[in-house]
């Protein structure tokens, strides 16, 4: 394929970026679980960080939204070095619910308003009608599904300049998950940008600007679908078996 | 963002605690009862068994209390352990707050709710001593508070205002050592034993706990010399200060454990 680098393709024209990364290093003890990773994220994409279990994306999405601190290296999001700054600018979706399951669904929403400036109250509540969950519904009494729908609700309700989502798709059904890219492309804007990382490509192909392939916590290839069509007439989904075929 | 976390923390032990608490308040008024009975002077031989079933359920009562005390405590420690160390870990961790803001608002919320804890207690033992104080009379009343009263200030005469202030500060420092060793003693061992983090959490603190009483045991016995020469006043004044210090240094020391690791991250893997 050729080199055609979608995330940083307007490094010439564009000094600010959403996301900054140099020489990423994150080492749990022998194990190196990121290797150098290295890229700047422009505003206004849609980003995959596609990758087989265990390559190394949950460890980087941790390392950005803050709750990891790398071994070496440097990250800035919207010009903040990791901290108290720069986590107000991310929105992080855990793979796992973590809104207190004793809150009800409006004390969830209470509490992203008080603690995130950029938390758009009405936004949320506008989804919440429209996924039919009552405001005095408790988080330990929905189903699975109706718990990452309302956790999606919350973080894409935020004005934030960078949205990292973590396995976003995995485990829910095809329906929830139309929903989800849904409500993923219509919350976010040009000013943000969004990263999904899974290892269901086929399903966000189609939302994606450009996809960074991490294997073994390094990035194997960065590109576009349509550039990989181009030049390998391959779709994403093609491209990434072949890459990581066992 | 101090007082949201704080706010967020209190209430949500407030949800634990305030039933338990309640429990313990009705508790004292049950006594309350029981003792009115217990202090009836003259129980008819028939009605006798009455008196072994109050006193049975009075010291019940008691032990139910103490239980109770021991399991708020409990949820207070294990609502600091929930937020961090679970899958709330995921947004705690990533709210906009300093770990400094994040670590003081929830050991506030944890102290207040150890001197609410505290505080619903006496009162649930002064009700239960209603009907002692009723029925002694009320000249008698006057006299026991006159006692209390009395025996509160002669004994400040006897140590000294120096070191009752020493002992209202150690007193306070070491409310703050002990909430500090169990925060530490959490997250130390939640992060070291990442698979049994309940277990991990419980061990660290068992040793943290101990630790902290070998320390004070140990510069206890260092000054017994001082009270064997016969100085009384000199051993309790020097003892309160070093038992004062050595708490701050604890204290410290734990605060430090916990910000360390809690700031650097943790793998909630």
């Amino acid at each position: 394929m050729d080199n055609e680098n979608p995330v940083a393709a307007d490094m010439s024209q564009n000094a600010d970026f959403v996301l900054t990364v140099s020489s990423l290093v994150k080492k749990y003890g022998t194990f190196t679980a990121l290797d150098g990773i290295s890229f700047n994220l422009p505003a206004g994409r849609i980003i995959g960080l596609l990758g087989p279990n265990g390559s190394g994306k949950t460890t980087f999405i941790k390392s950005v939204a803050g709750l990891l601190t790398p071994t070496s290296g440097e990250i800035t999001v919207a010009g903040h070095p990791i901290g108290v700054e720069s986590r107000a600018a991310v929105s992080y979706l855990p793979e796992r619910n973590s809104i207190p399951e004793y809150f009800t669904v409006a004390q969830a929403v209470t509490y992203f308003e008080d603690f995130f400036s950029d938390f758009d109250r009405k936004r949320a509540e506008d989804m919440l009608s429209r996924l039919g969950v009552p405001g005095d519904a408790k988080i330990k009494n929905l189903s699975k599904g109706t718990k990452e729908k309302v956790q999606l609700v919350m973080v894409m309700s935020r004005r934030a300049r960078l949205y990292l989502l973590d396995e976003p798709i995995s485990g829910v059904d095809p329906a929830a998950r139309d929903y989800i890219i849904s409500t993923i492309l219509s919350c976010y804007s040009k000013e943000s940008s969004v990263i999904i990382s899974t290892h269901l490509i086929a399903d966000i192909e189609n939302v994606m600007d450009g996809f960074i392939f991490i294997k073994q916590g390094k990035i194997a290839c960065i590109g576009t679908p349509d550039g990989l069509m181009k030049s390998t007439g391959k779709t994403v989904d093609e491209y990434f078996r072949e890459v990581f075929r066992c | 963002m101090l007082k949201k976390v704080f706010k967020y923390d209190f209430l949500a032990i407030a949800r634990v605690a305030v039933p338990l608490l309640a429990v313990v308040l009705g508790l004292g008024v049950l006594n309350c009862g029981l003792d009115a009975i217990l202090c009836i002077a003259d129980m008819p031989s028939n009605l006798r068994w009455l008196g072994w079933i109050a006193t049975s359920l009075f010291v019940t009562s008691y032990i139910a209390i103490a239980v109770l005390d021991i399991i708020v405590g409990i949820q207070i420690y294990s609502r600091y352990y929930k937020s961090v160390f679970t899958d709330e870990g995921y947004l705690t961790l990533v709210l906009p707050v300093s770990t400094h803001r994040l670590l003081l608002g929830k050991f506030l919320a944890s102290s207040l709710w150890i001197v609410i804890s505290a505080a619903a207690t006496v009162l649930s033992i002064v009700v239960s001593l209603i009907p002692v104080i009723a029925i002694s009379g009320a000249e008698d009343t006057m006299t026991i508070v006159d006692v209390i009263l009395s025996t509160f200030t002669d004994s400040i005469k006897e140590i000294g205002m120096l070191n009752f202030v020493i002992e209202i500060l150690l007193a306070v420092t070491v409310l703050i050592e002990n909430i500090l060793i169990v925060f530490a003693g959490i997250t130390a061992g939640a992060t070291v034993m990442r698979k049994h983090r309940v277990i991990g959490a419980v061990i660290f603190v068992y040793v943290a706990n101990t630790v902290q009483s070998v320390v004070h045991s140990i510069i206890q016995g260092a000054l017994t010399p001082l009270l064997l020469n016969g100085d009384g006043r000199m051993y309790y004044t020097v003892s309160n200060i070093v038992q004062f210090v050595i708490a701050a240094v604890i204290a410290a020391v734990s605060y430090f454990v916990t910000y360390r690791i809690v700031h650097k991250g943790v793998n909630l893997e």
